[in-house]
């Protein structure tokens, strides 16, 4: 083979390499540009905060009245409506138990939310249909005249697929 | 045309092609990166997830230099970029569709373009 038929045999293959960068190149963007950013998991650790914040002042408990378990979405501030209409998209607990077992319930669990989800959770942890955040905090409840320690714990899970996953 | 005039013409199309295609793959990878759907999405989810963890009293300054960017070129008004009504935060950076975002903190909020440095906009979070 002569210089310029060696050179144009070269040309062809640099064409390829240089259509297999950029399919590469389109693909990879493509992959990280076209899905939404996912934030779910930051808004239920936020929301969890929200509730720690809510039931705990300085390290103690505050009272869980009727009053507050019946208004609980105004006193904590929470407003689960969102642009879907639907079963919702938002699940939390909170479940106060014993310290340190955590196996005896103190208090009745505070329940709100699309039911659904936990289910969800419940059969599988893995999901792109939604994120949770579970975090629990110790804290002391009123029991009479005297105090006694307990764990409080949080689960939140946010669905809202339609804005944060492909 | 003798050989040495054949091989430099040859060299500059090939040359010309690979430049050409370089530019083709750059403006792809940045009508990508900074295009007004990214923009919407990213400050709509910012601003709702601001607002979710700001406590009653907070005042919060956003800086969205690169949004008006985009809205100034398709003509959409500055004081028209960000809307919320209920609990919904609305980013409008062109004229037909808009992108938005729930947040869950049950808090009353104004918001206000700062016309003076024209990069900014003010968020109130307040009792309801």
């Amino acid at each position: 083979m002569n210089k310029i038929g060696a050179d144009k045999v070269i040309s062809v293959y640099w064409f390829i390499i240089l259509f297999l960068v950029a399919g590469a190149v389109v693909y990879i963007v493509s992959e990280f540009y076209g899905k939404p950013y996912d934030v779910r998991e930051v808004e239920a650790n936020i929301m969890v905060n929200q509730v720690a914040d809510c039931l705990s002042e300085n390290g103690k408990l505050i009272e869980l009245n009727e009053e507050f378990r019946n208004d609980f979405m105004k006193n904590c501030r929470l407003n689960f409506k969102t642009e879907f209409e639907g079963e919702g998209e938002y699940y939390l607990e909170i479940n106060f138990t014993d310290f340190p077992d955590g196996k005896n319930k103190v208090f009745s669990d505070i329940i709100t939310g699309n039911l659904n989800l936990k289910e969800g959770l419940l059969i599988t942890k893995d999901s792109g249909s939604f994120r949770y955040s579970l975090k629990s905090f110790y804290s002391l409840a009123k029991d009479g005249d005297s105090e006694k320690e307990i764990v409080v714990k949080i689960l939140s899970i946010v669905r809202k697929t339609e804005k944060n996953a492909k | 045309m003798n050989i040495k005039g054949q091989i430099l013409a040859e060299n500059v199309v090939f040359i010309i092609l690979n430049l050409i295609f370089l530019t083709i793959l750059m403006l792809f990878v940045f009508s990508k990166m900074g295009g007004e759907a990214q923009l919407e999405e990213k400050y709509s989810k910012q601003i709702a997830l601001m607002i979710d963890s700001a406590r009653p009293g907070t005042m919060i300054h956003l800086n969205m230099e690169d949004a008006f960017e985009k809205a100034k070129q398709n003509g959409v008004n500055y004081e028209d970029v960000v809307s919320i009504s209920d609990n919904l935060v609305n980013v409008k950076l062109r004229e037909k569709t808009s992108q938005s975002y729930s947040f869950f903190n049950d808090v009353k909020v104004t918001y206000e373009f700062d016309s003076q440095n024209q990069k900014e906009y003010y968020f109130f979070v307040d009792k309801k």
